[in-house]
C-alpha cells in the first residue's frame, strides 16, 4: 500500500443550514481521486477545509504527511490549488499575476508556465477582468501546474470549459500523475470526467461520504447487480439514499 | 511579505499619481522662483489636506480592492502566512505615509527657500500624517473583521468624530485650540512622543487584526 498524500479523518463542519458530517477519505500517492457529488453536497466546503480556508469543528486533516496548521508555508508550496471561482486582481494582466504567484514558490518553473499558457491559448497581455470564465480556469490551471506540485487540488476545474479544453485539461492530469509521484484530488459533478481519468472515487452526498474506493472496484460491485452500471448510476443511487 | 507590499503599491498606484504630481508642481514652481507668500497660502492647506488623507485612504482603497476582487481567499491559498497578509496591509500605508511626509518636507523646504520665509512648520505636516495612523488602524481592524464596507463606515465615523466632537462640545474648543496650535508648531520632544504613540497604536491595531484574520474563514 503506497503512502497517502491526503487523509481526512472524521472531519465535521457546521454552517447554518448545512452540516459536513464525519468526512473521511485517503488519497494514495500517484493517483487521481474524483470527488463527486450533487450541487450543495459539501465538495467545496471539504476542499476549503483541506486548504485551510475554513476550520473544521472536529476531525483531522493531513496533507503530504503533515498538518497544514503546523507547516502552512511548506505544505502550500507543495500543493497546487484551483478554486471553483478564480479570484485574481481584475485590473492586473495575466503576466503580472504569474510573476506575483511565481514569487511565492521556490520550485516555480517559468518555462513550464509559458508553455502551458501557450497551450491553453491564454494571452499574457490581457487583463484578468477581460478574461472569460473558461480562460480564467485555464490560467488558474497553468498557475497551479507551473510549480510542479506534489498534490493538485481542483475544485470543479472543468465547469465552464468547452469540450476541447476540458479534454486537454483531463489529459494534462493523467500526464501529471504519470511519474507515480504526484496526485490529484478533483471535485466535479460531471461523471464522464471521472470515467476518463479517476483511479479513486469518493461520493459525497448531503454532507457525508457515501462511498470511497477504487473506481474499478466500485464499478465491479455495482455491475454484479447491474451489468451496465456507470459512475452516473452510482451517483444517482447514492443521491437517492441507496448503497 | 515584500511581494505583498509591492503588490499593494502596484495595484493602488493610481491613487499615488495625482498627489505626487501636485507635490512636484508645488516644488517646481517654488524652485523656479515663482513661489510667493500668496501661492504658499494655497499650497500649504493642500499639503495638509493630502497629509490627512494619504494613509487612511490608501489603506481603504487597498482593502476595497481585495474585497472587490475577492482576493483574500486567493492570497490565503498561496504559501504565505495570514499574519503576513495583514502586516502588508498595515506596512504599505505606513510606507506611503513616510514617503509622503518625506516628499512634503522637501516641498516645504523648497517653498521656504522660494518665499524667503517660513511658510509652514515642517514638523506639523509629519505629525498630521502620524495623527492619521490610529484612524487607519481602526479602519483596517474593522476591514479584517467585518469587510471593506464596514471599514469605509468606520473611516467616516472616526474622521467625523475627530472633527465633530470638539465642535459639539463647546467647552472643549478652548481646550483643543492650544493642542491644535501646539501641533502647528510642535516642540521636538512632543513631536517624537506623539509620533511614537501613534505608531504604537498602529502596531497594536496590526496585532489585533492579525489575531482576527488568523481565525477568520475566507
Amino acid at each position: 500500500m503506497s503512502e497517502n498524500v491526503l487523509t481526512l479523518d472524521g472531519v465535521c463542519k457546521s454552517y447554518p443550514g448545512f452540516d459536513l458530517r464525519n468526512v473521511s477519505l485517503a488519497l494514495p500517492r500517484g493517483y487521481i481521486m474524483g470527488f463527486v457529488g450533487p450541487n450543495g453536497a459539501g465538495k467545496t466546503t471539504t476542499i476549503r477545509l483541506i486548504m485551510d480556508l475554513a476550520r473544521p469543528d472536529s476531525g483531522r486533516i493531513t496533507l503530504l504527511g503533515q498538518r497544514m496548521a503546523a507547516n502552512e508555508i511548506e505544505v502550500k508550496q507543495r500543493i497546487g490549488y484551483v478554486p471553483e471561482n478564480h479570484e485574481f486582481y481584475s485590473d492586473m494582466t495575466v503576466s503580472w499575476t504569474a510573476q506575483f504567484v511565481g514569487r511565492q514558490y521556490p520550485t516555480w518553473n517559468e518555462t513550464r508556465f509559458w508553455e502551458l499558457l501557450h497551450r491553453y491559448n491564454v494571452d499574457p497581455r490581457k487583463k484578468i477582468g477581460a478574461l472569460s470564465k473558461g480562460t480564467k480556469a485555464k490560467l488558474a490551471m497553468a498557475l497551479a501546474l507551473a510549480h510542479r506540485p506534489e498534490l493538485l487540488i481542483l475544485d470543479e476545474p472543468t465547469s465552464g470549459l468547452d469540450p476541447v479544453v476540458r479534454r486537454e485539461l483531463l489529459s494534462d492530469l493523467v500526464e501529471f500523475v504519470a511519474d507515480g509521484d504526484r496526485s490529484v484530488l478533483f471535485s466535479t459533478h460531471i461523471t464522464s470526467d471521472l470515467e476518463r481519468v479517476a483511479d479513486y472515487i469518493t461520493f459525497i452526498v448531503d454532507g457525508r461520504v457515501a462511498a470511497s474506493d477504487e473506481r474499478e472496484a466500485m464499478l465491479e460491485r455495482a455491475r454484479a447487480s447491474n451489468p451496465t452500471a456507470s459512475i452516473e448510476d452510482l451517483l444517482w443511487t447514492y443521491a437517492k439514499g441507496g448503497h | 511579505m515584500l511581494s505583498l507590499i509591492w503588490k499593494d503599491f502596484y495595484i493602488n498606484r493610481s491613487q499615488l499619481v495625482f498627489p505626487a504630481i501636485v507635490l512636484c508642481a508645488i516644488a517646481l514652481l517654488a524652485a523656479m522662483g515663482r513661489s510667493s507668500q500668496a501661492s504658499a497660502e494655497y499650497a500649504v492647506p493642500l499639503l495638509f489636506t493630502y497629509s490627512g488623507l494619504m494613509v487612511p485612504f490608501f489603506a481603504l482603497n487597498s482593502a476595497m480592492l481585495e474585497e472587490k476582487n475577492r482576493t483574500l481567499a486567493f492570497l490565503r491559498s498561496l504559501p504565505m502566512r495570514a499574519d503576513a497578509i495583514v502586516a502588508s496591509k498595515f506596512v504599505s500605508p505606513l510606507l506611503v505615509g513616510a514617503l509622503w511626509a518625506g516628499a512634503s518636507v522637501l516641498a516645504a523646504l523648497i517653498m521656504e527657500a522660494g518665499a524667503g520665509e517660513s511658510a509652514v512648520s515642517i514638523m506639523s505636516g509629519v505629525l498630521l500624517v502620524c495623527a492619521t495612523l490610529p484612524v487607519a488602524a481602526i479602519e483596517l481592524v474593522v476591514f479584517f473583521r467585518f469587510g471593506a464596507s464596514a471599514a469605509r463606515t468606520a473611516l467616516v465615523i472616526t474622521v467625523g468624530t475627530v472633527y465633530l466632537v470638539p465642535l459639539l462640545a463647546q467647552g472643549l474648543v478652548a481646550k483643543v485650540k492650544p493642542l491644535v496650535m501646539a501641533m502647528m508648531d510642535p516642540e521636538p520632544v512632543h513631536a517624537v512622543l506623539f509620533a511614537g504613540g501613534s505608531l504604537l497604536l498602529y502596531f497594536a491595531g496590526m496585532l489585533l487584526a492579525q489575531a482576527i484574520f488568523r481565525r477568520r474563514e475566507v
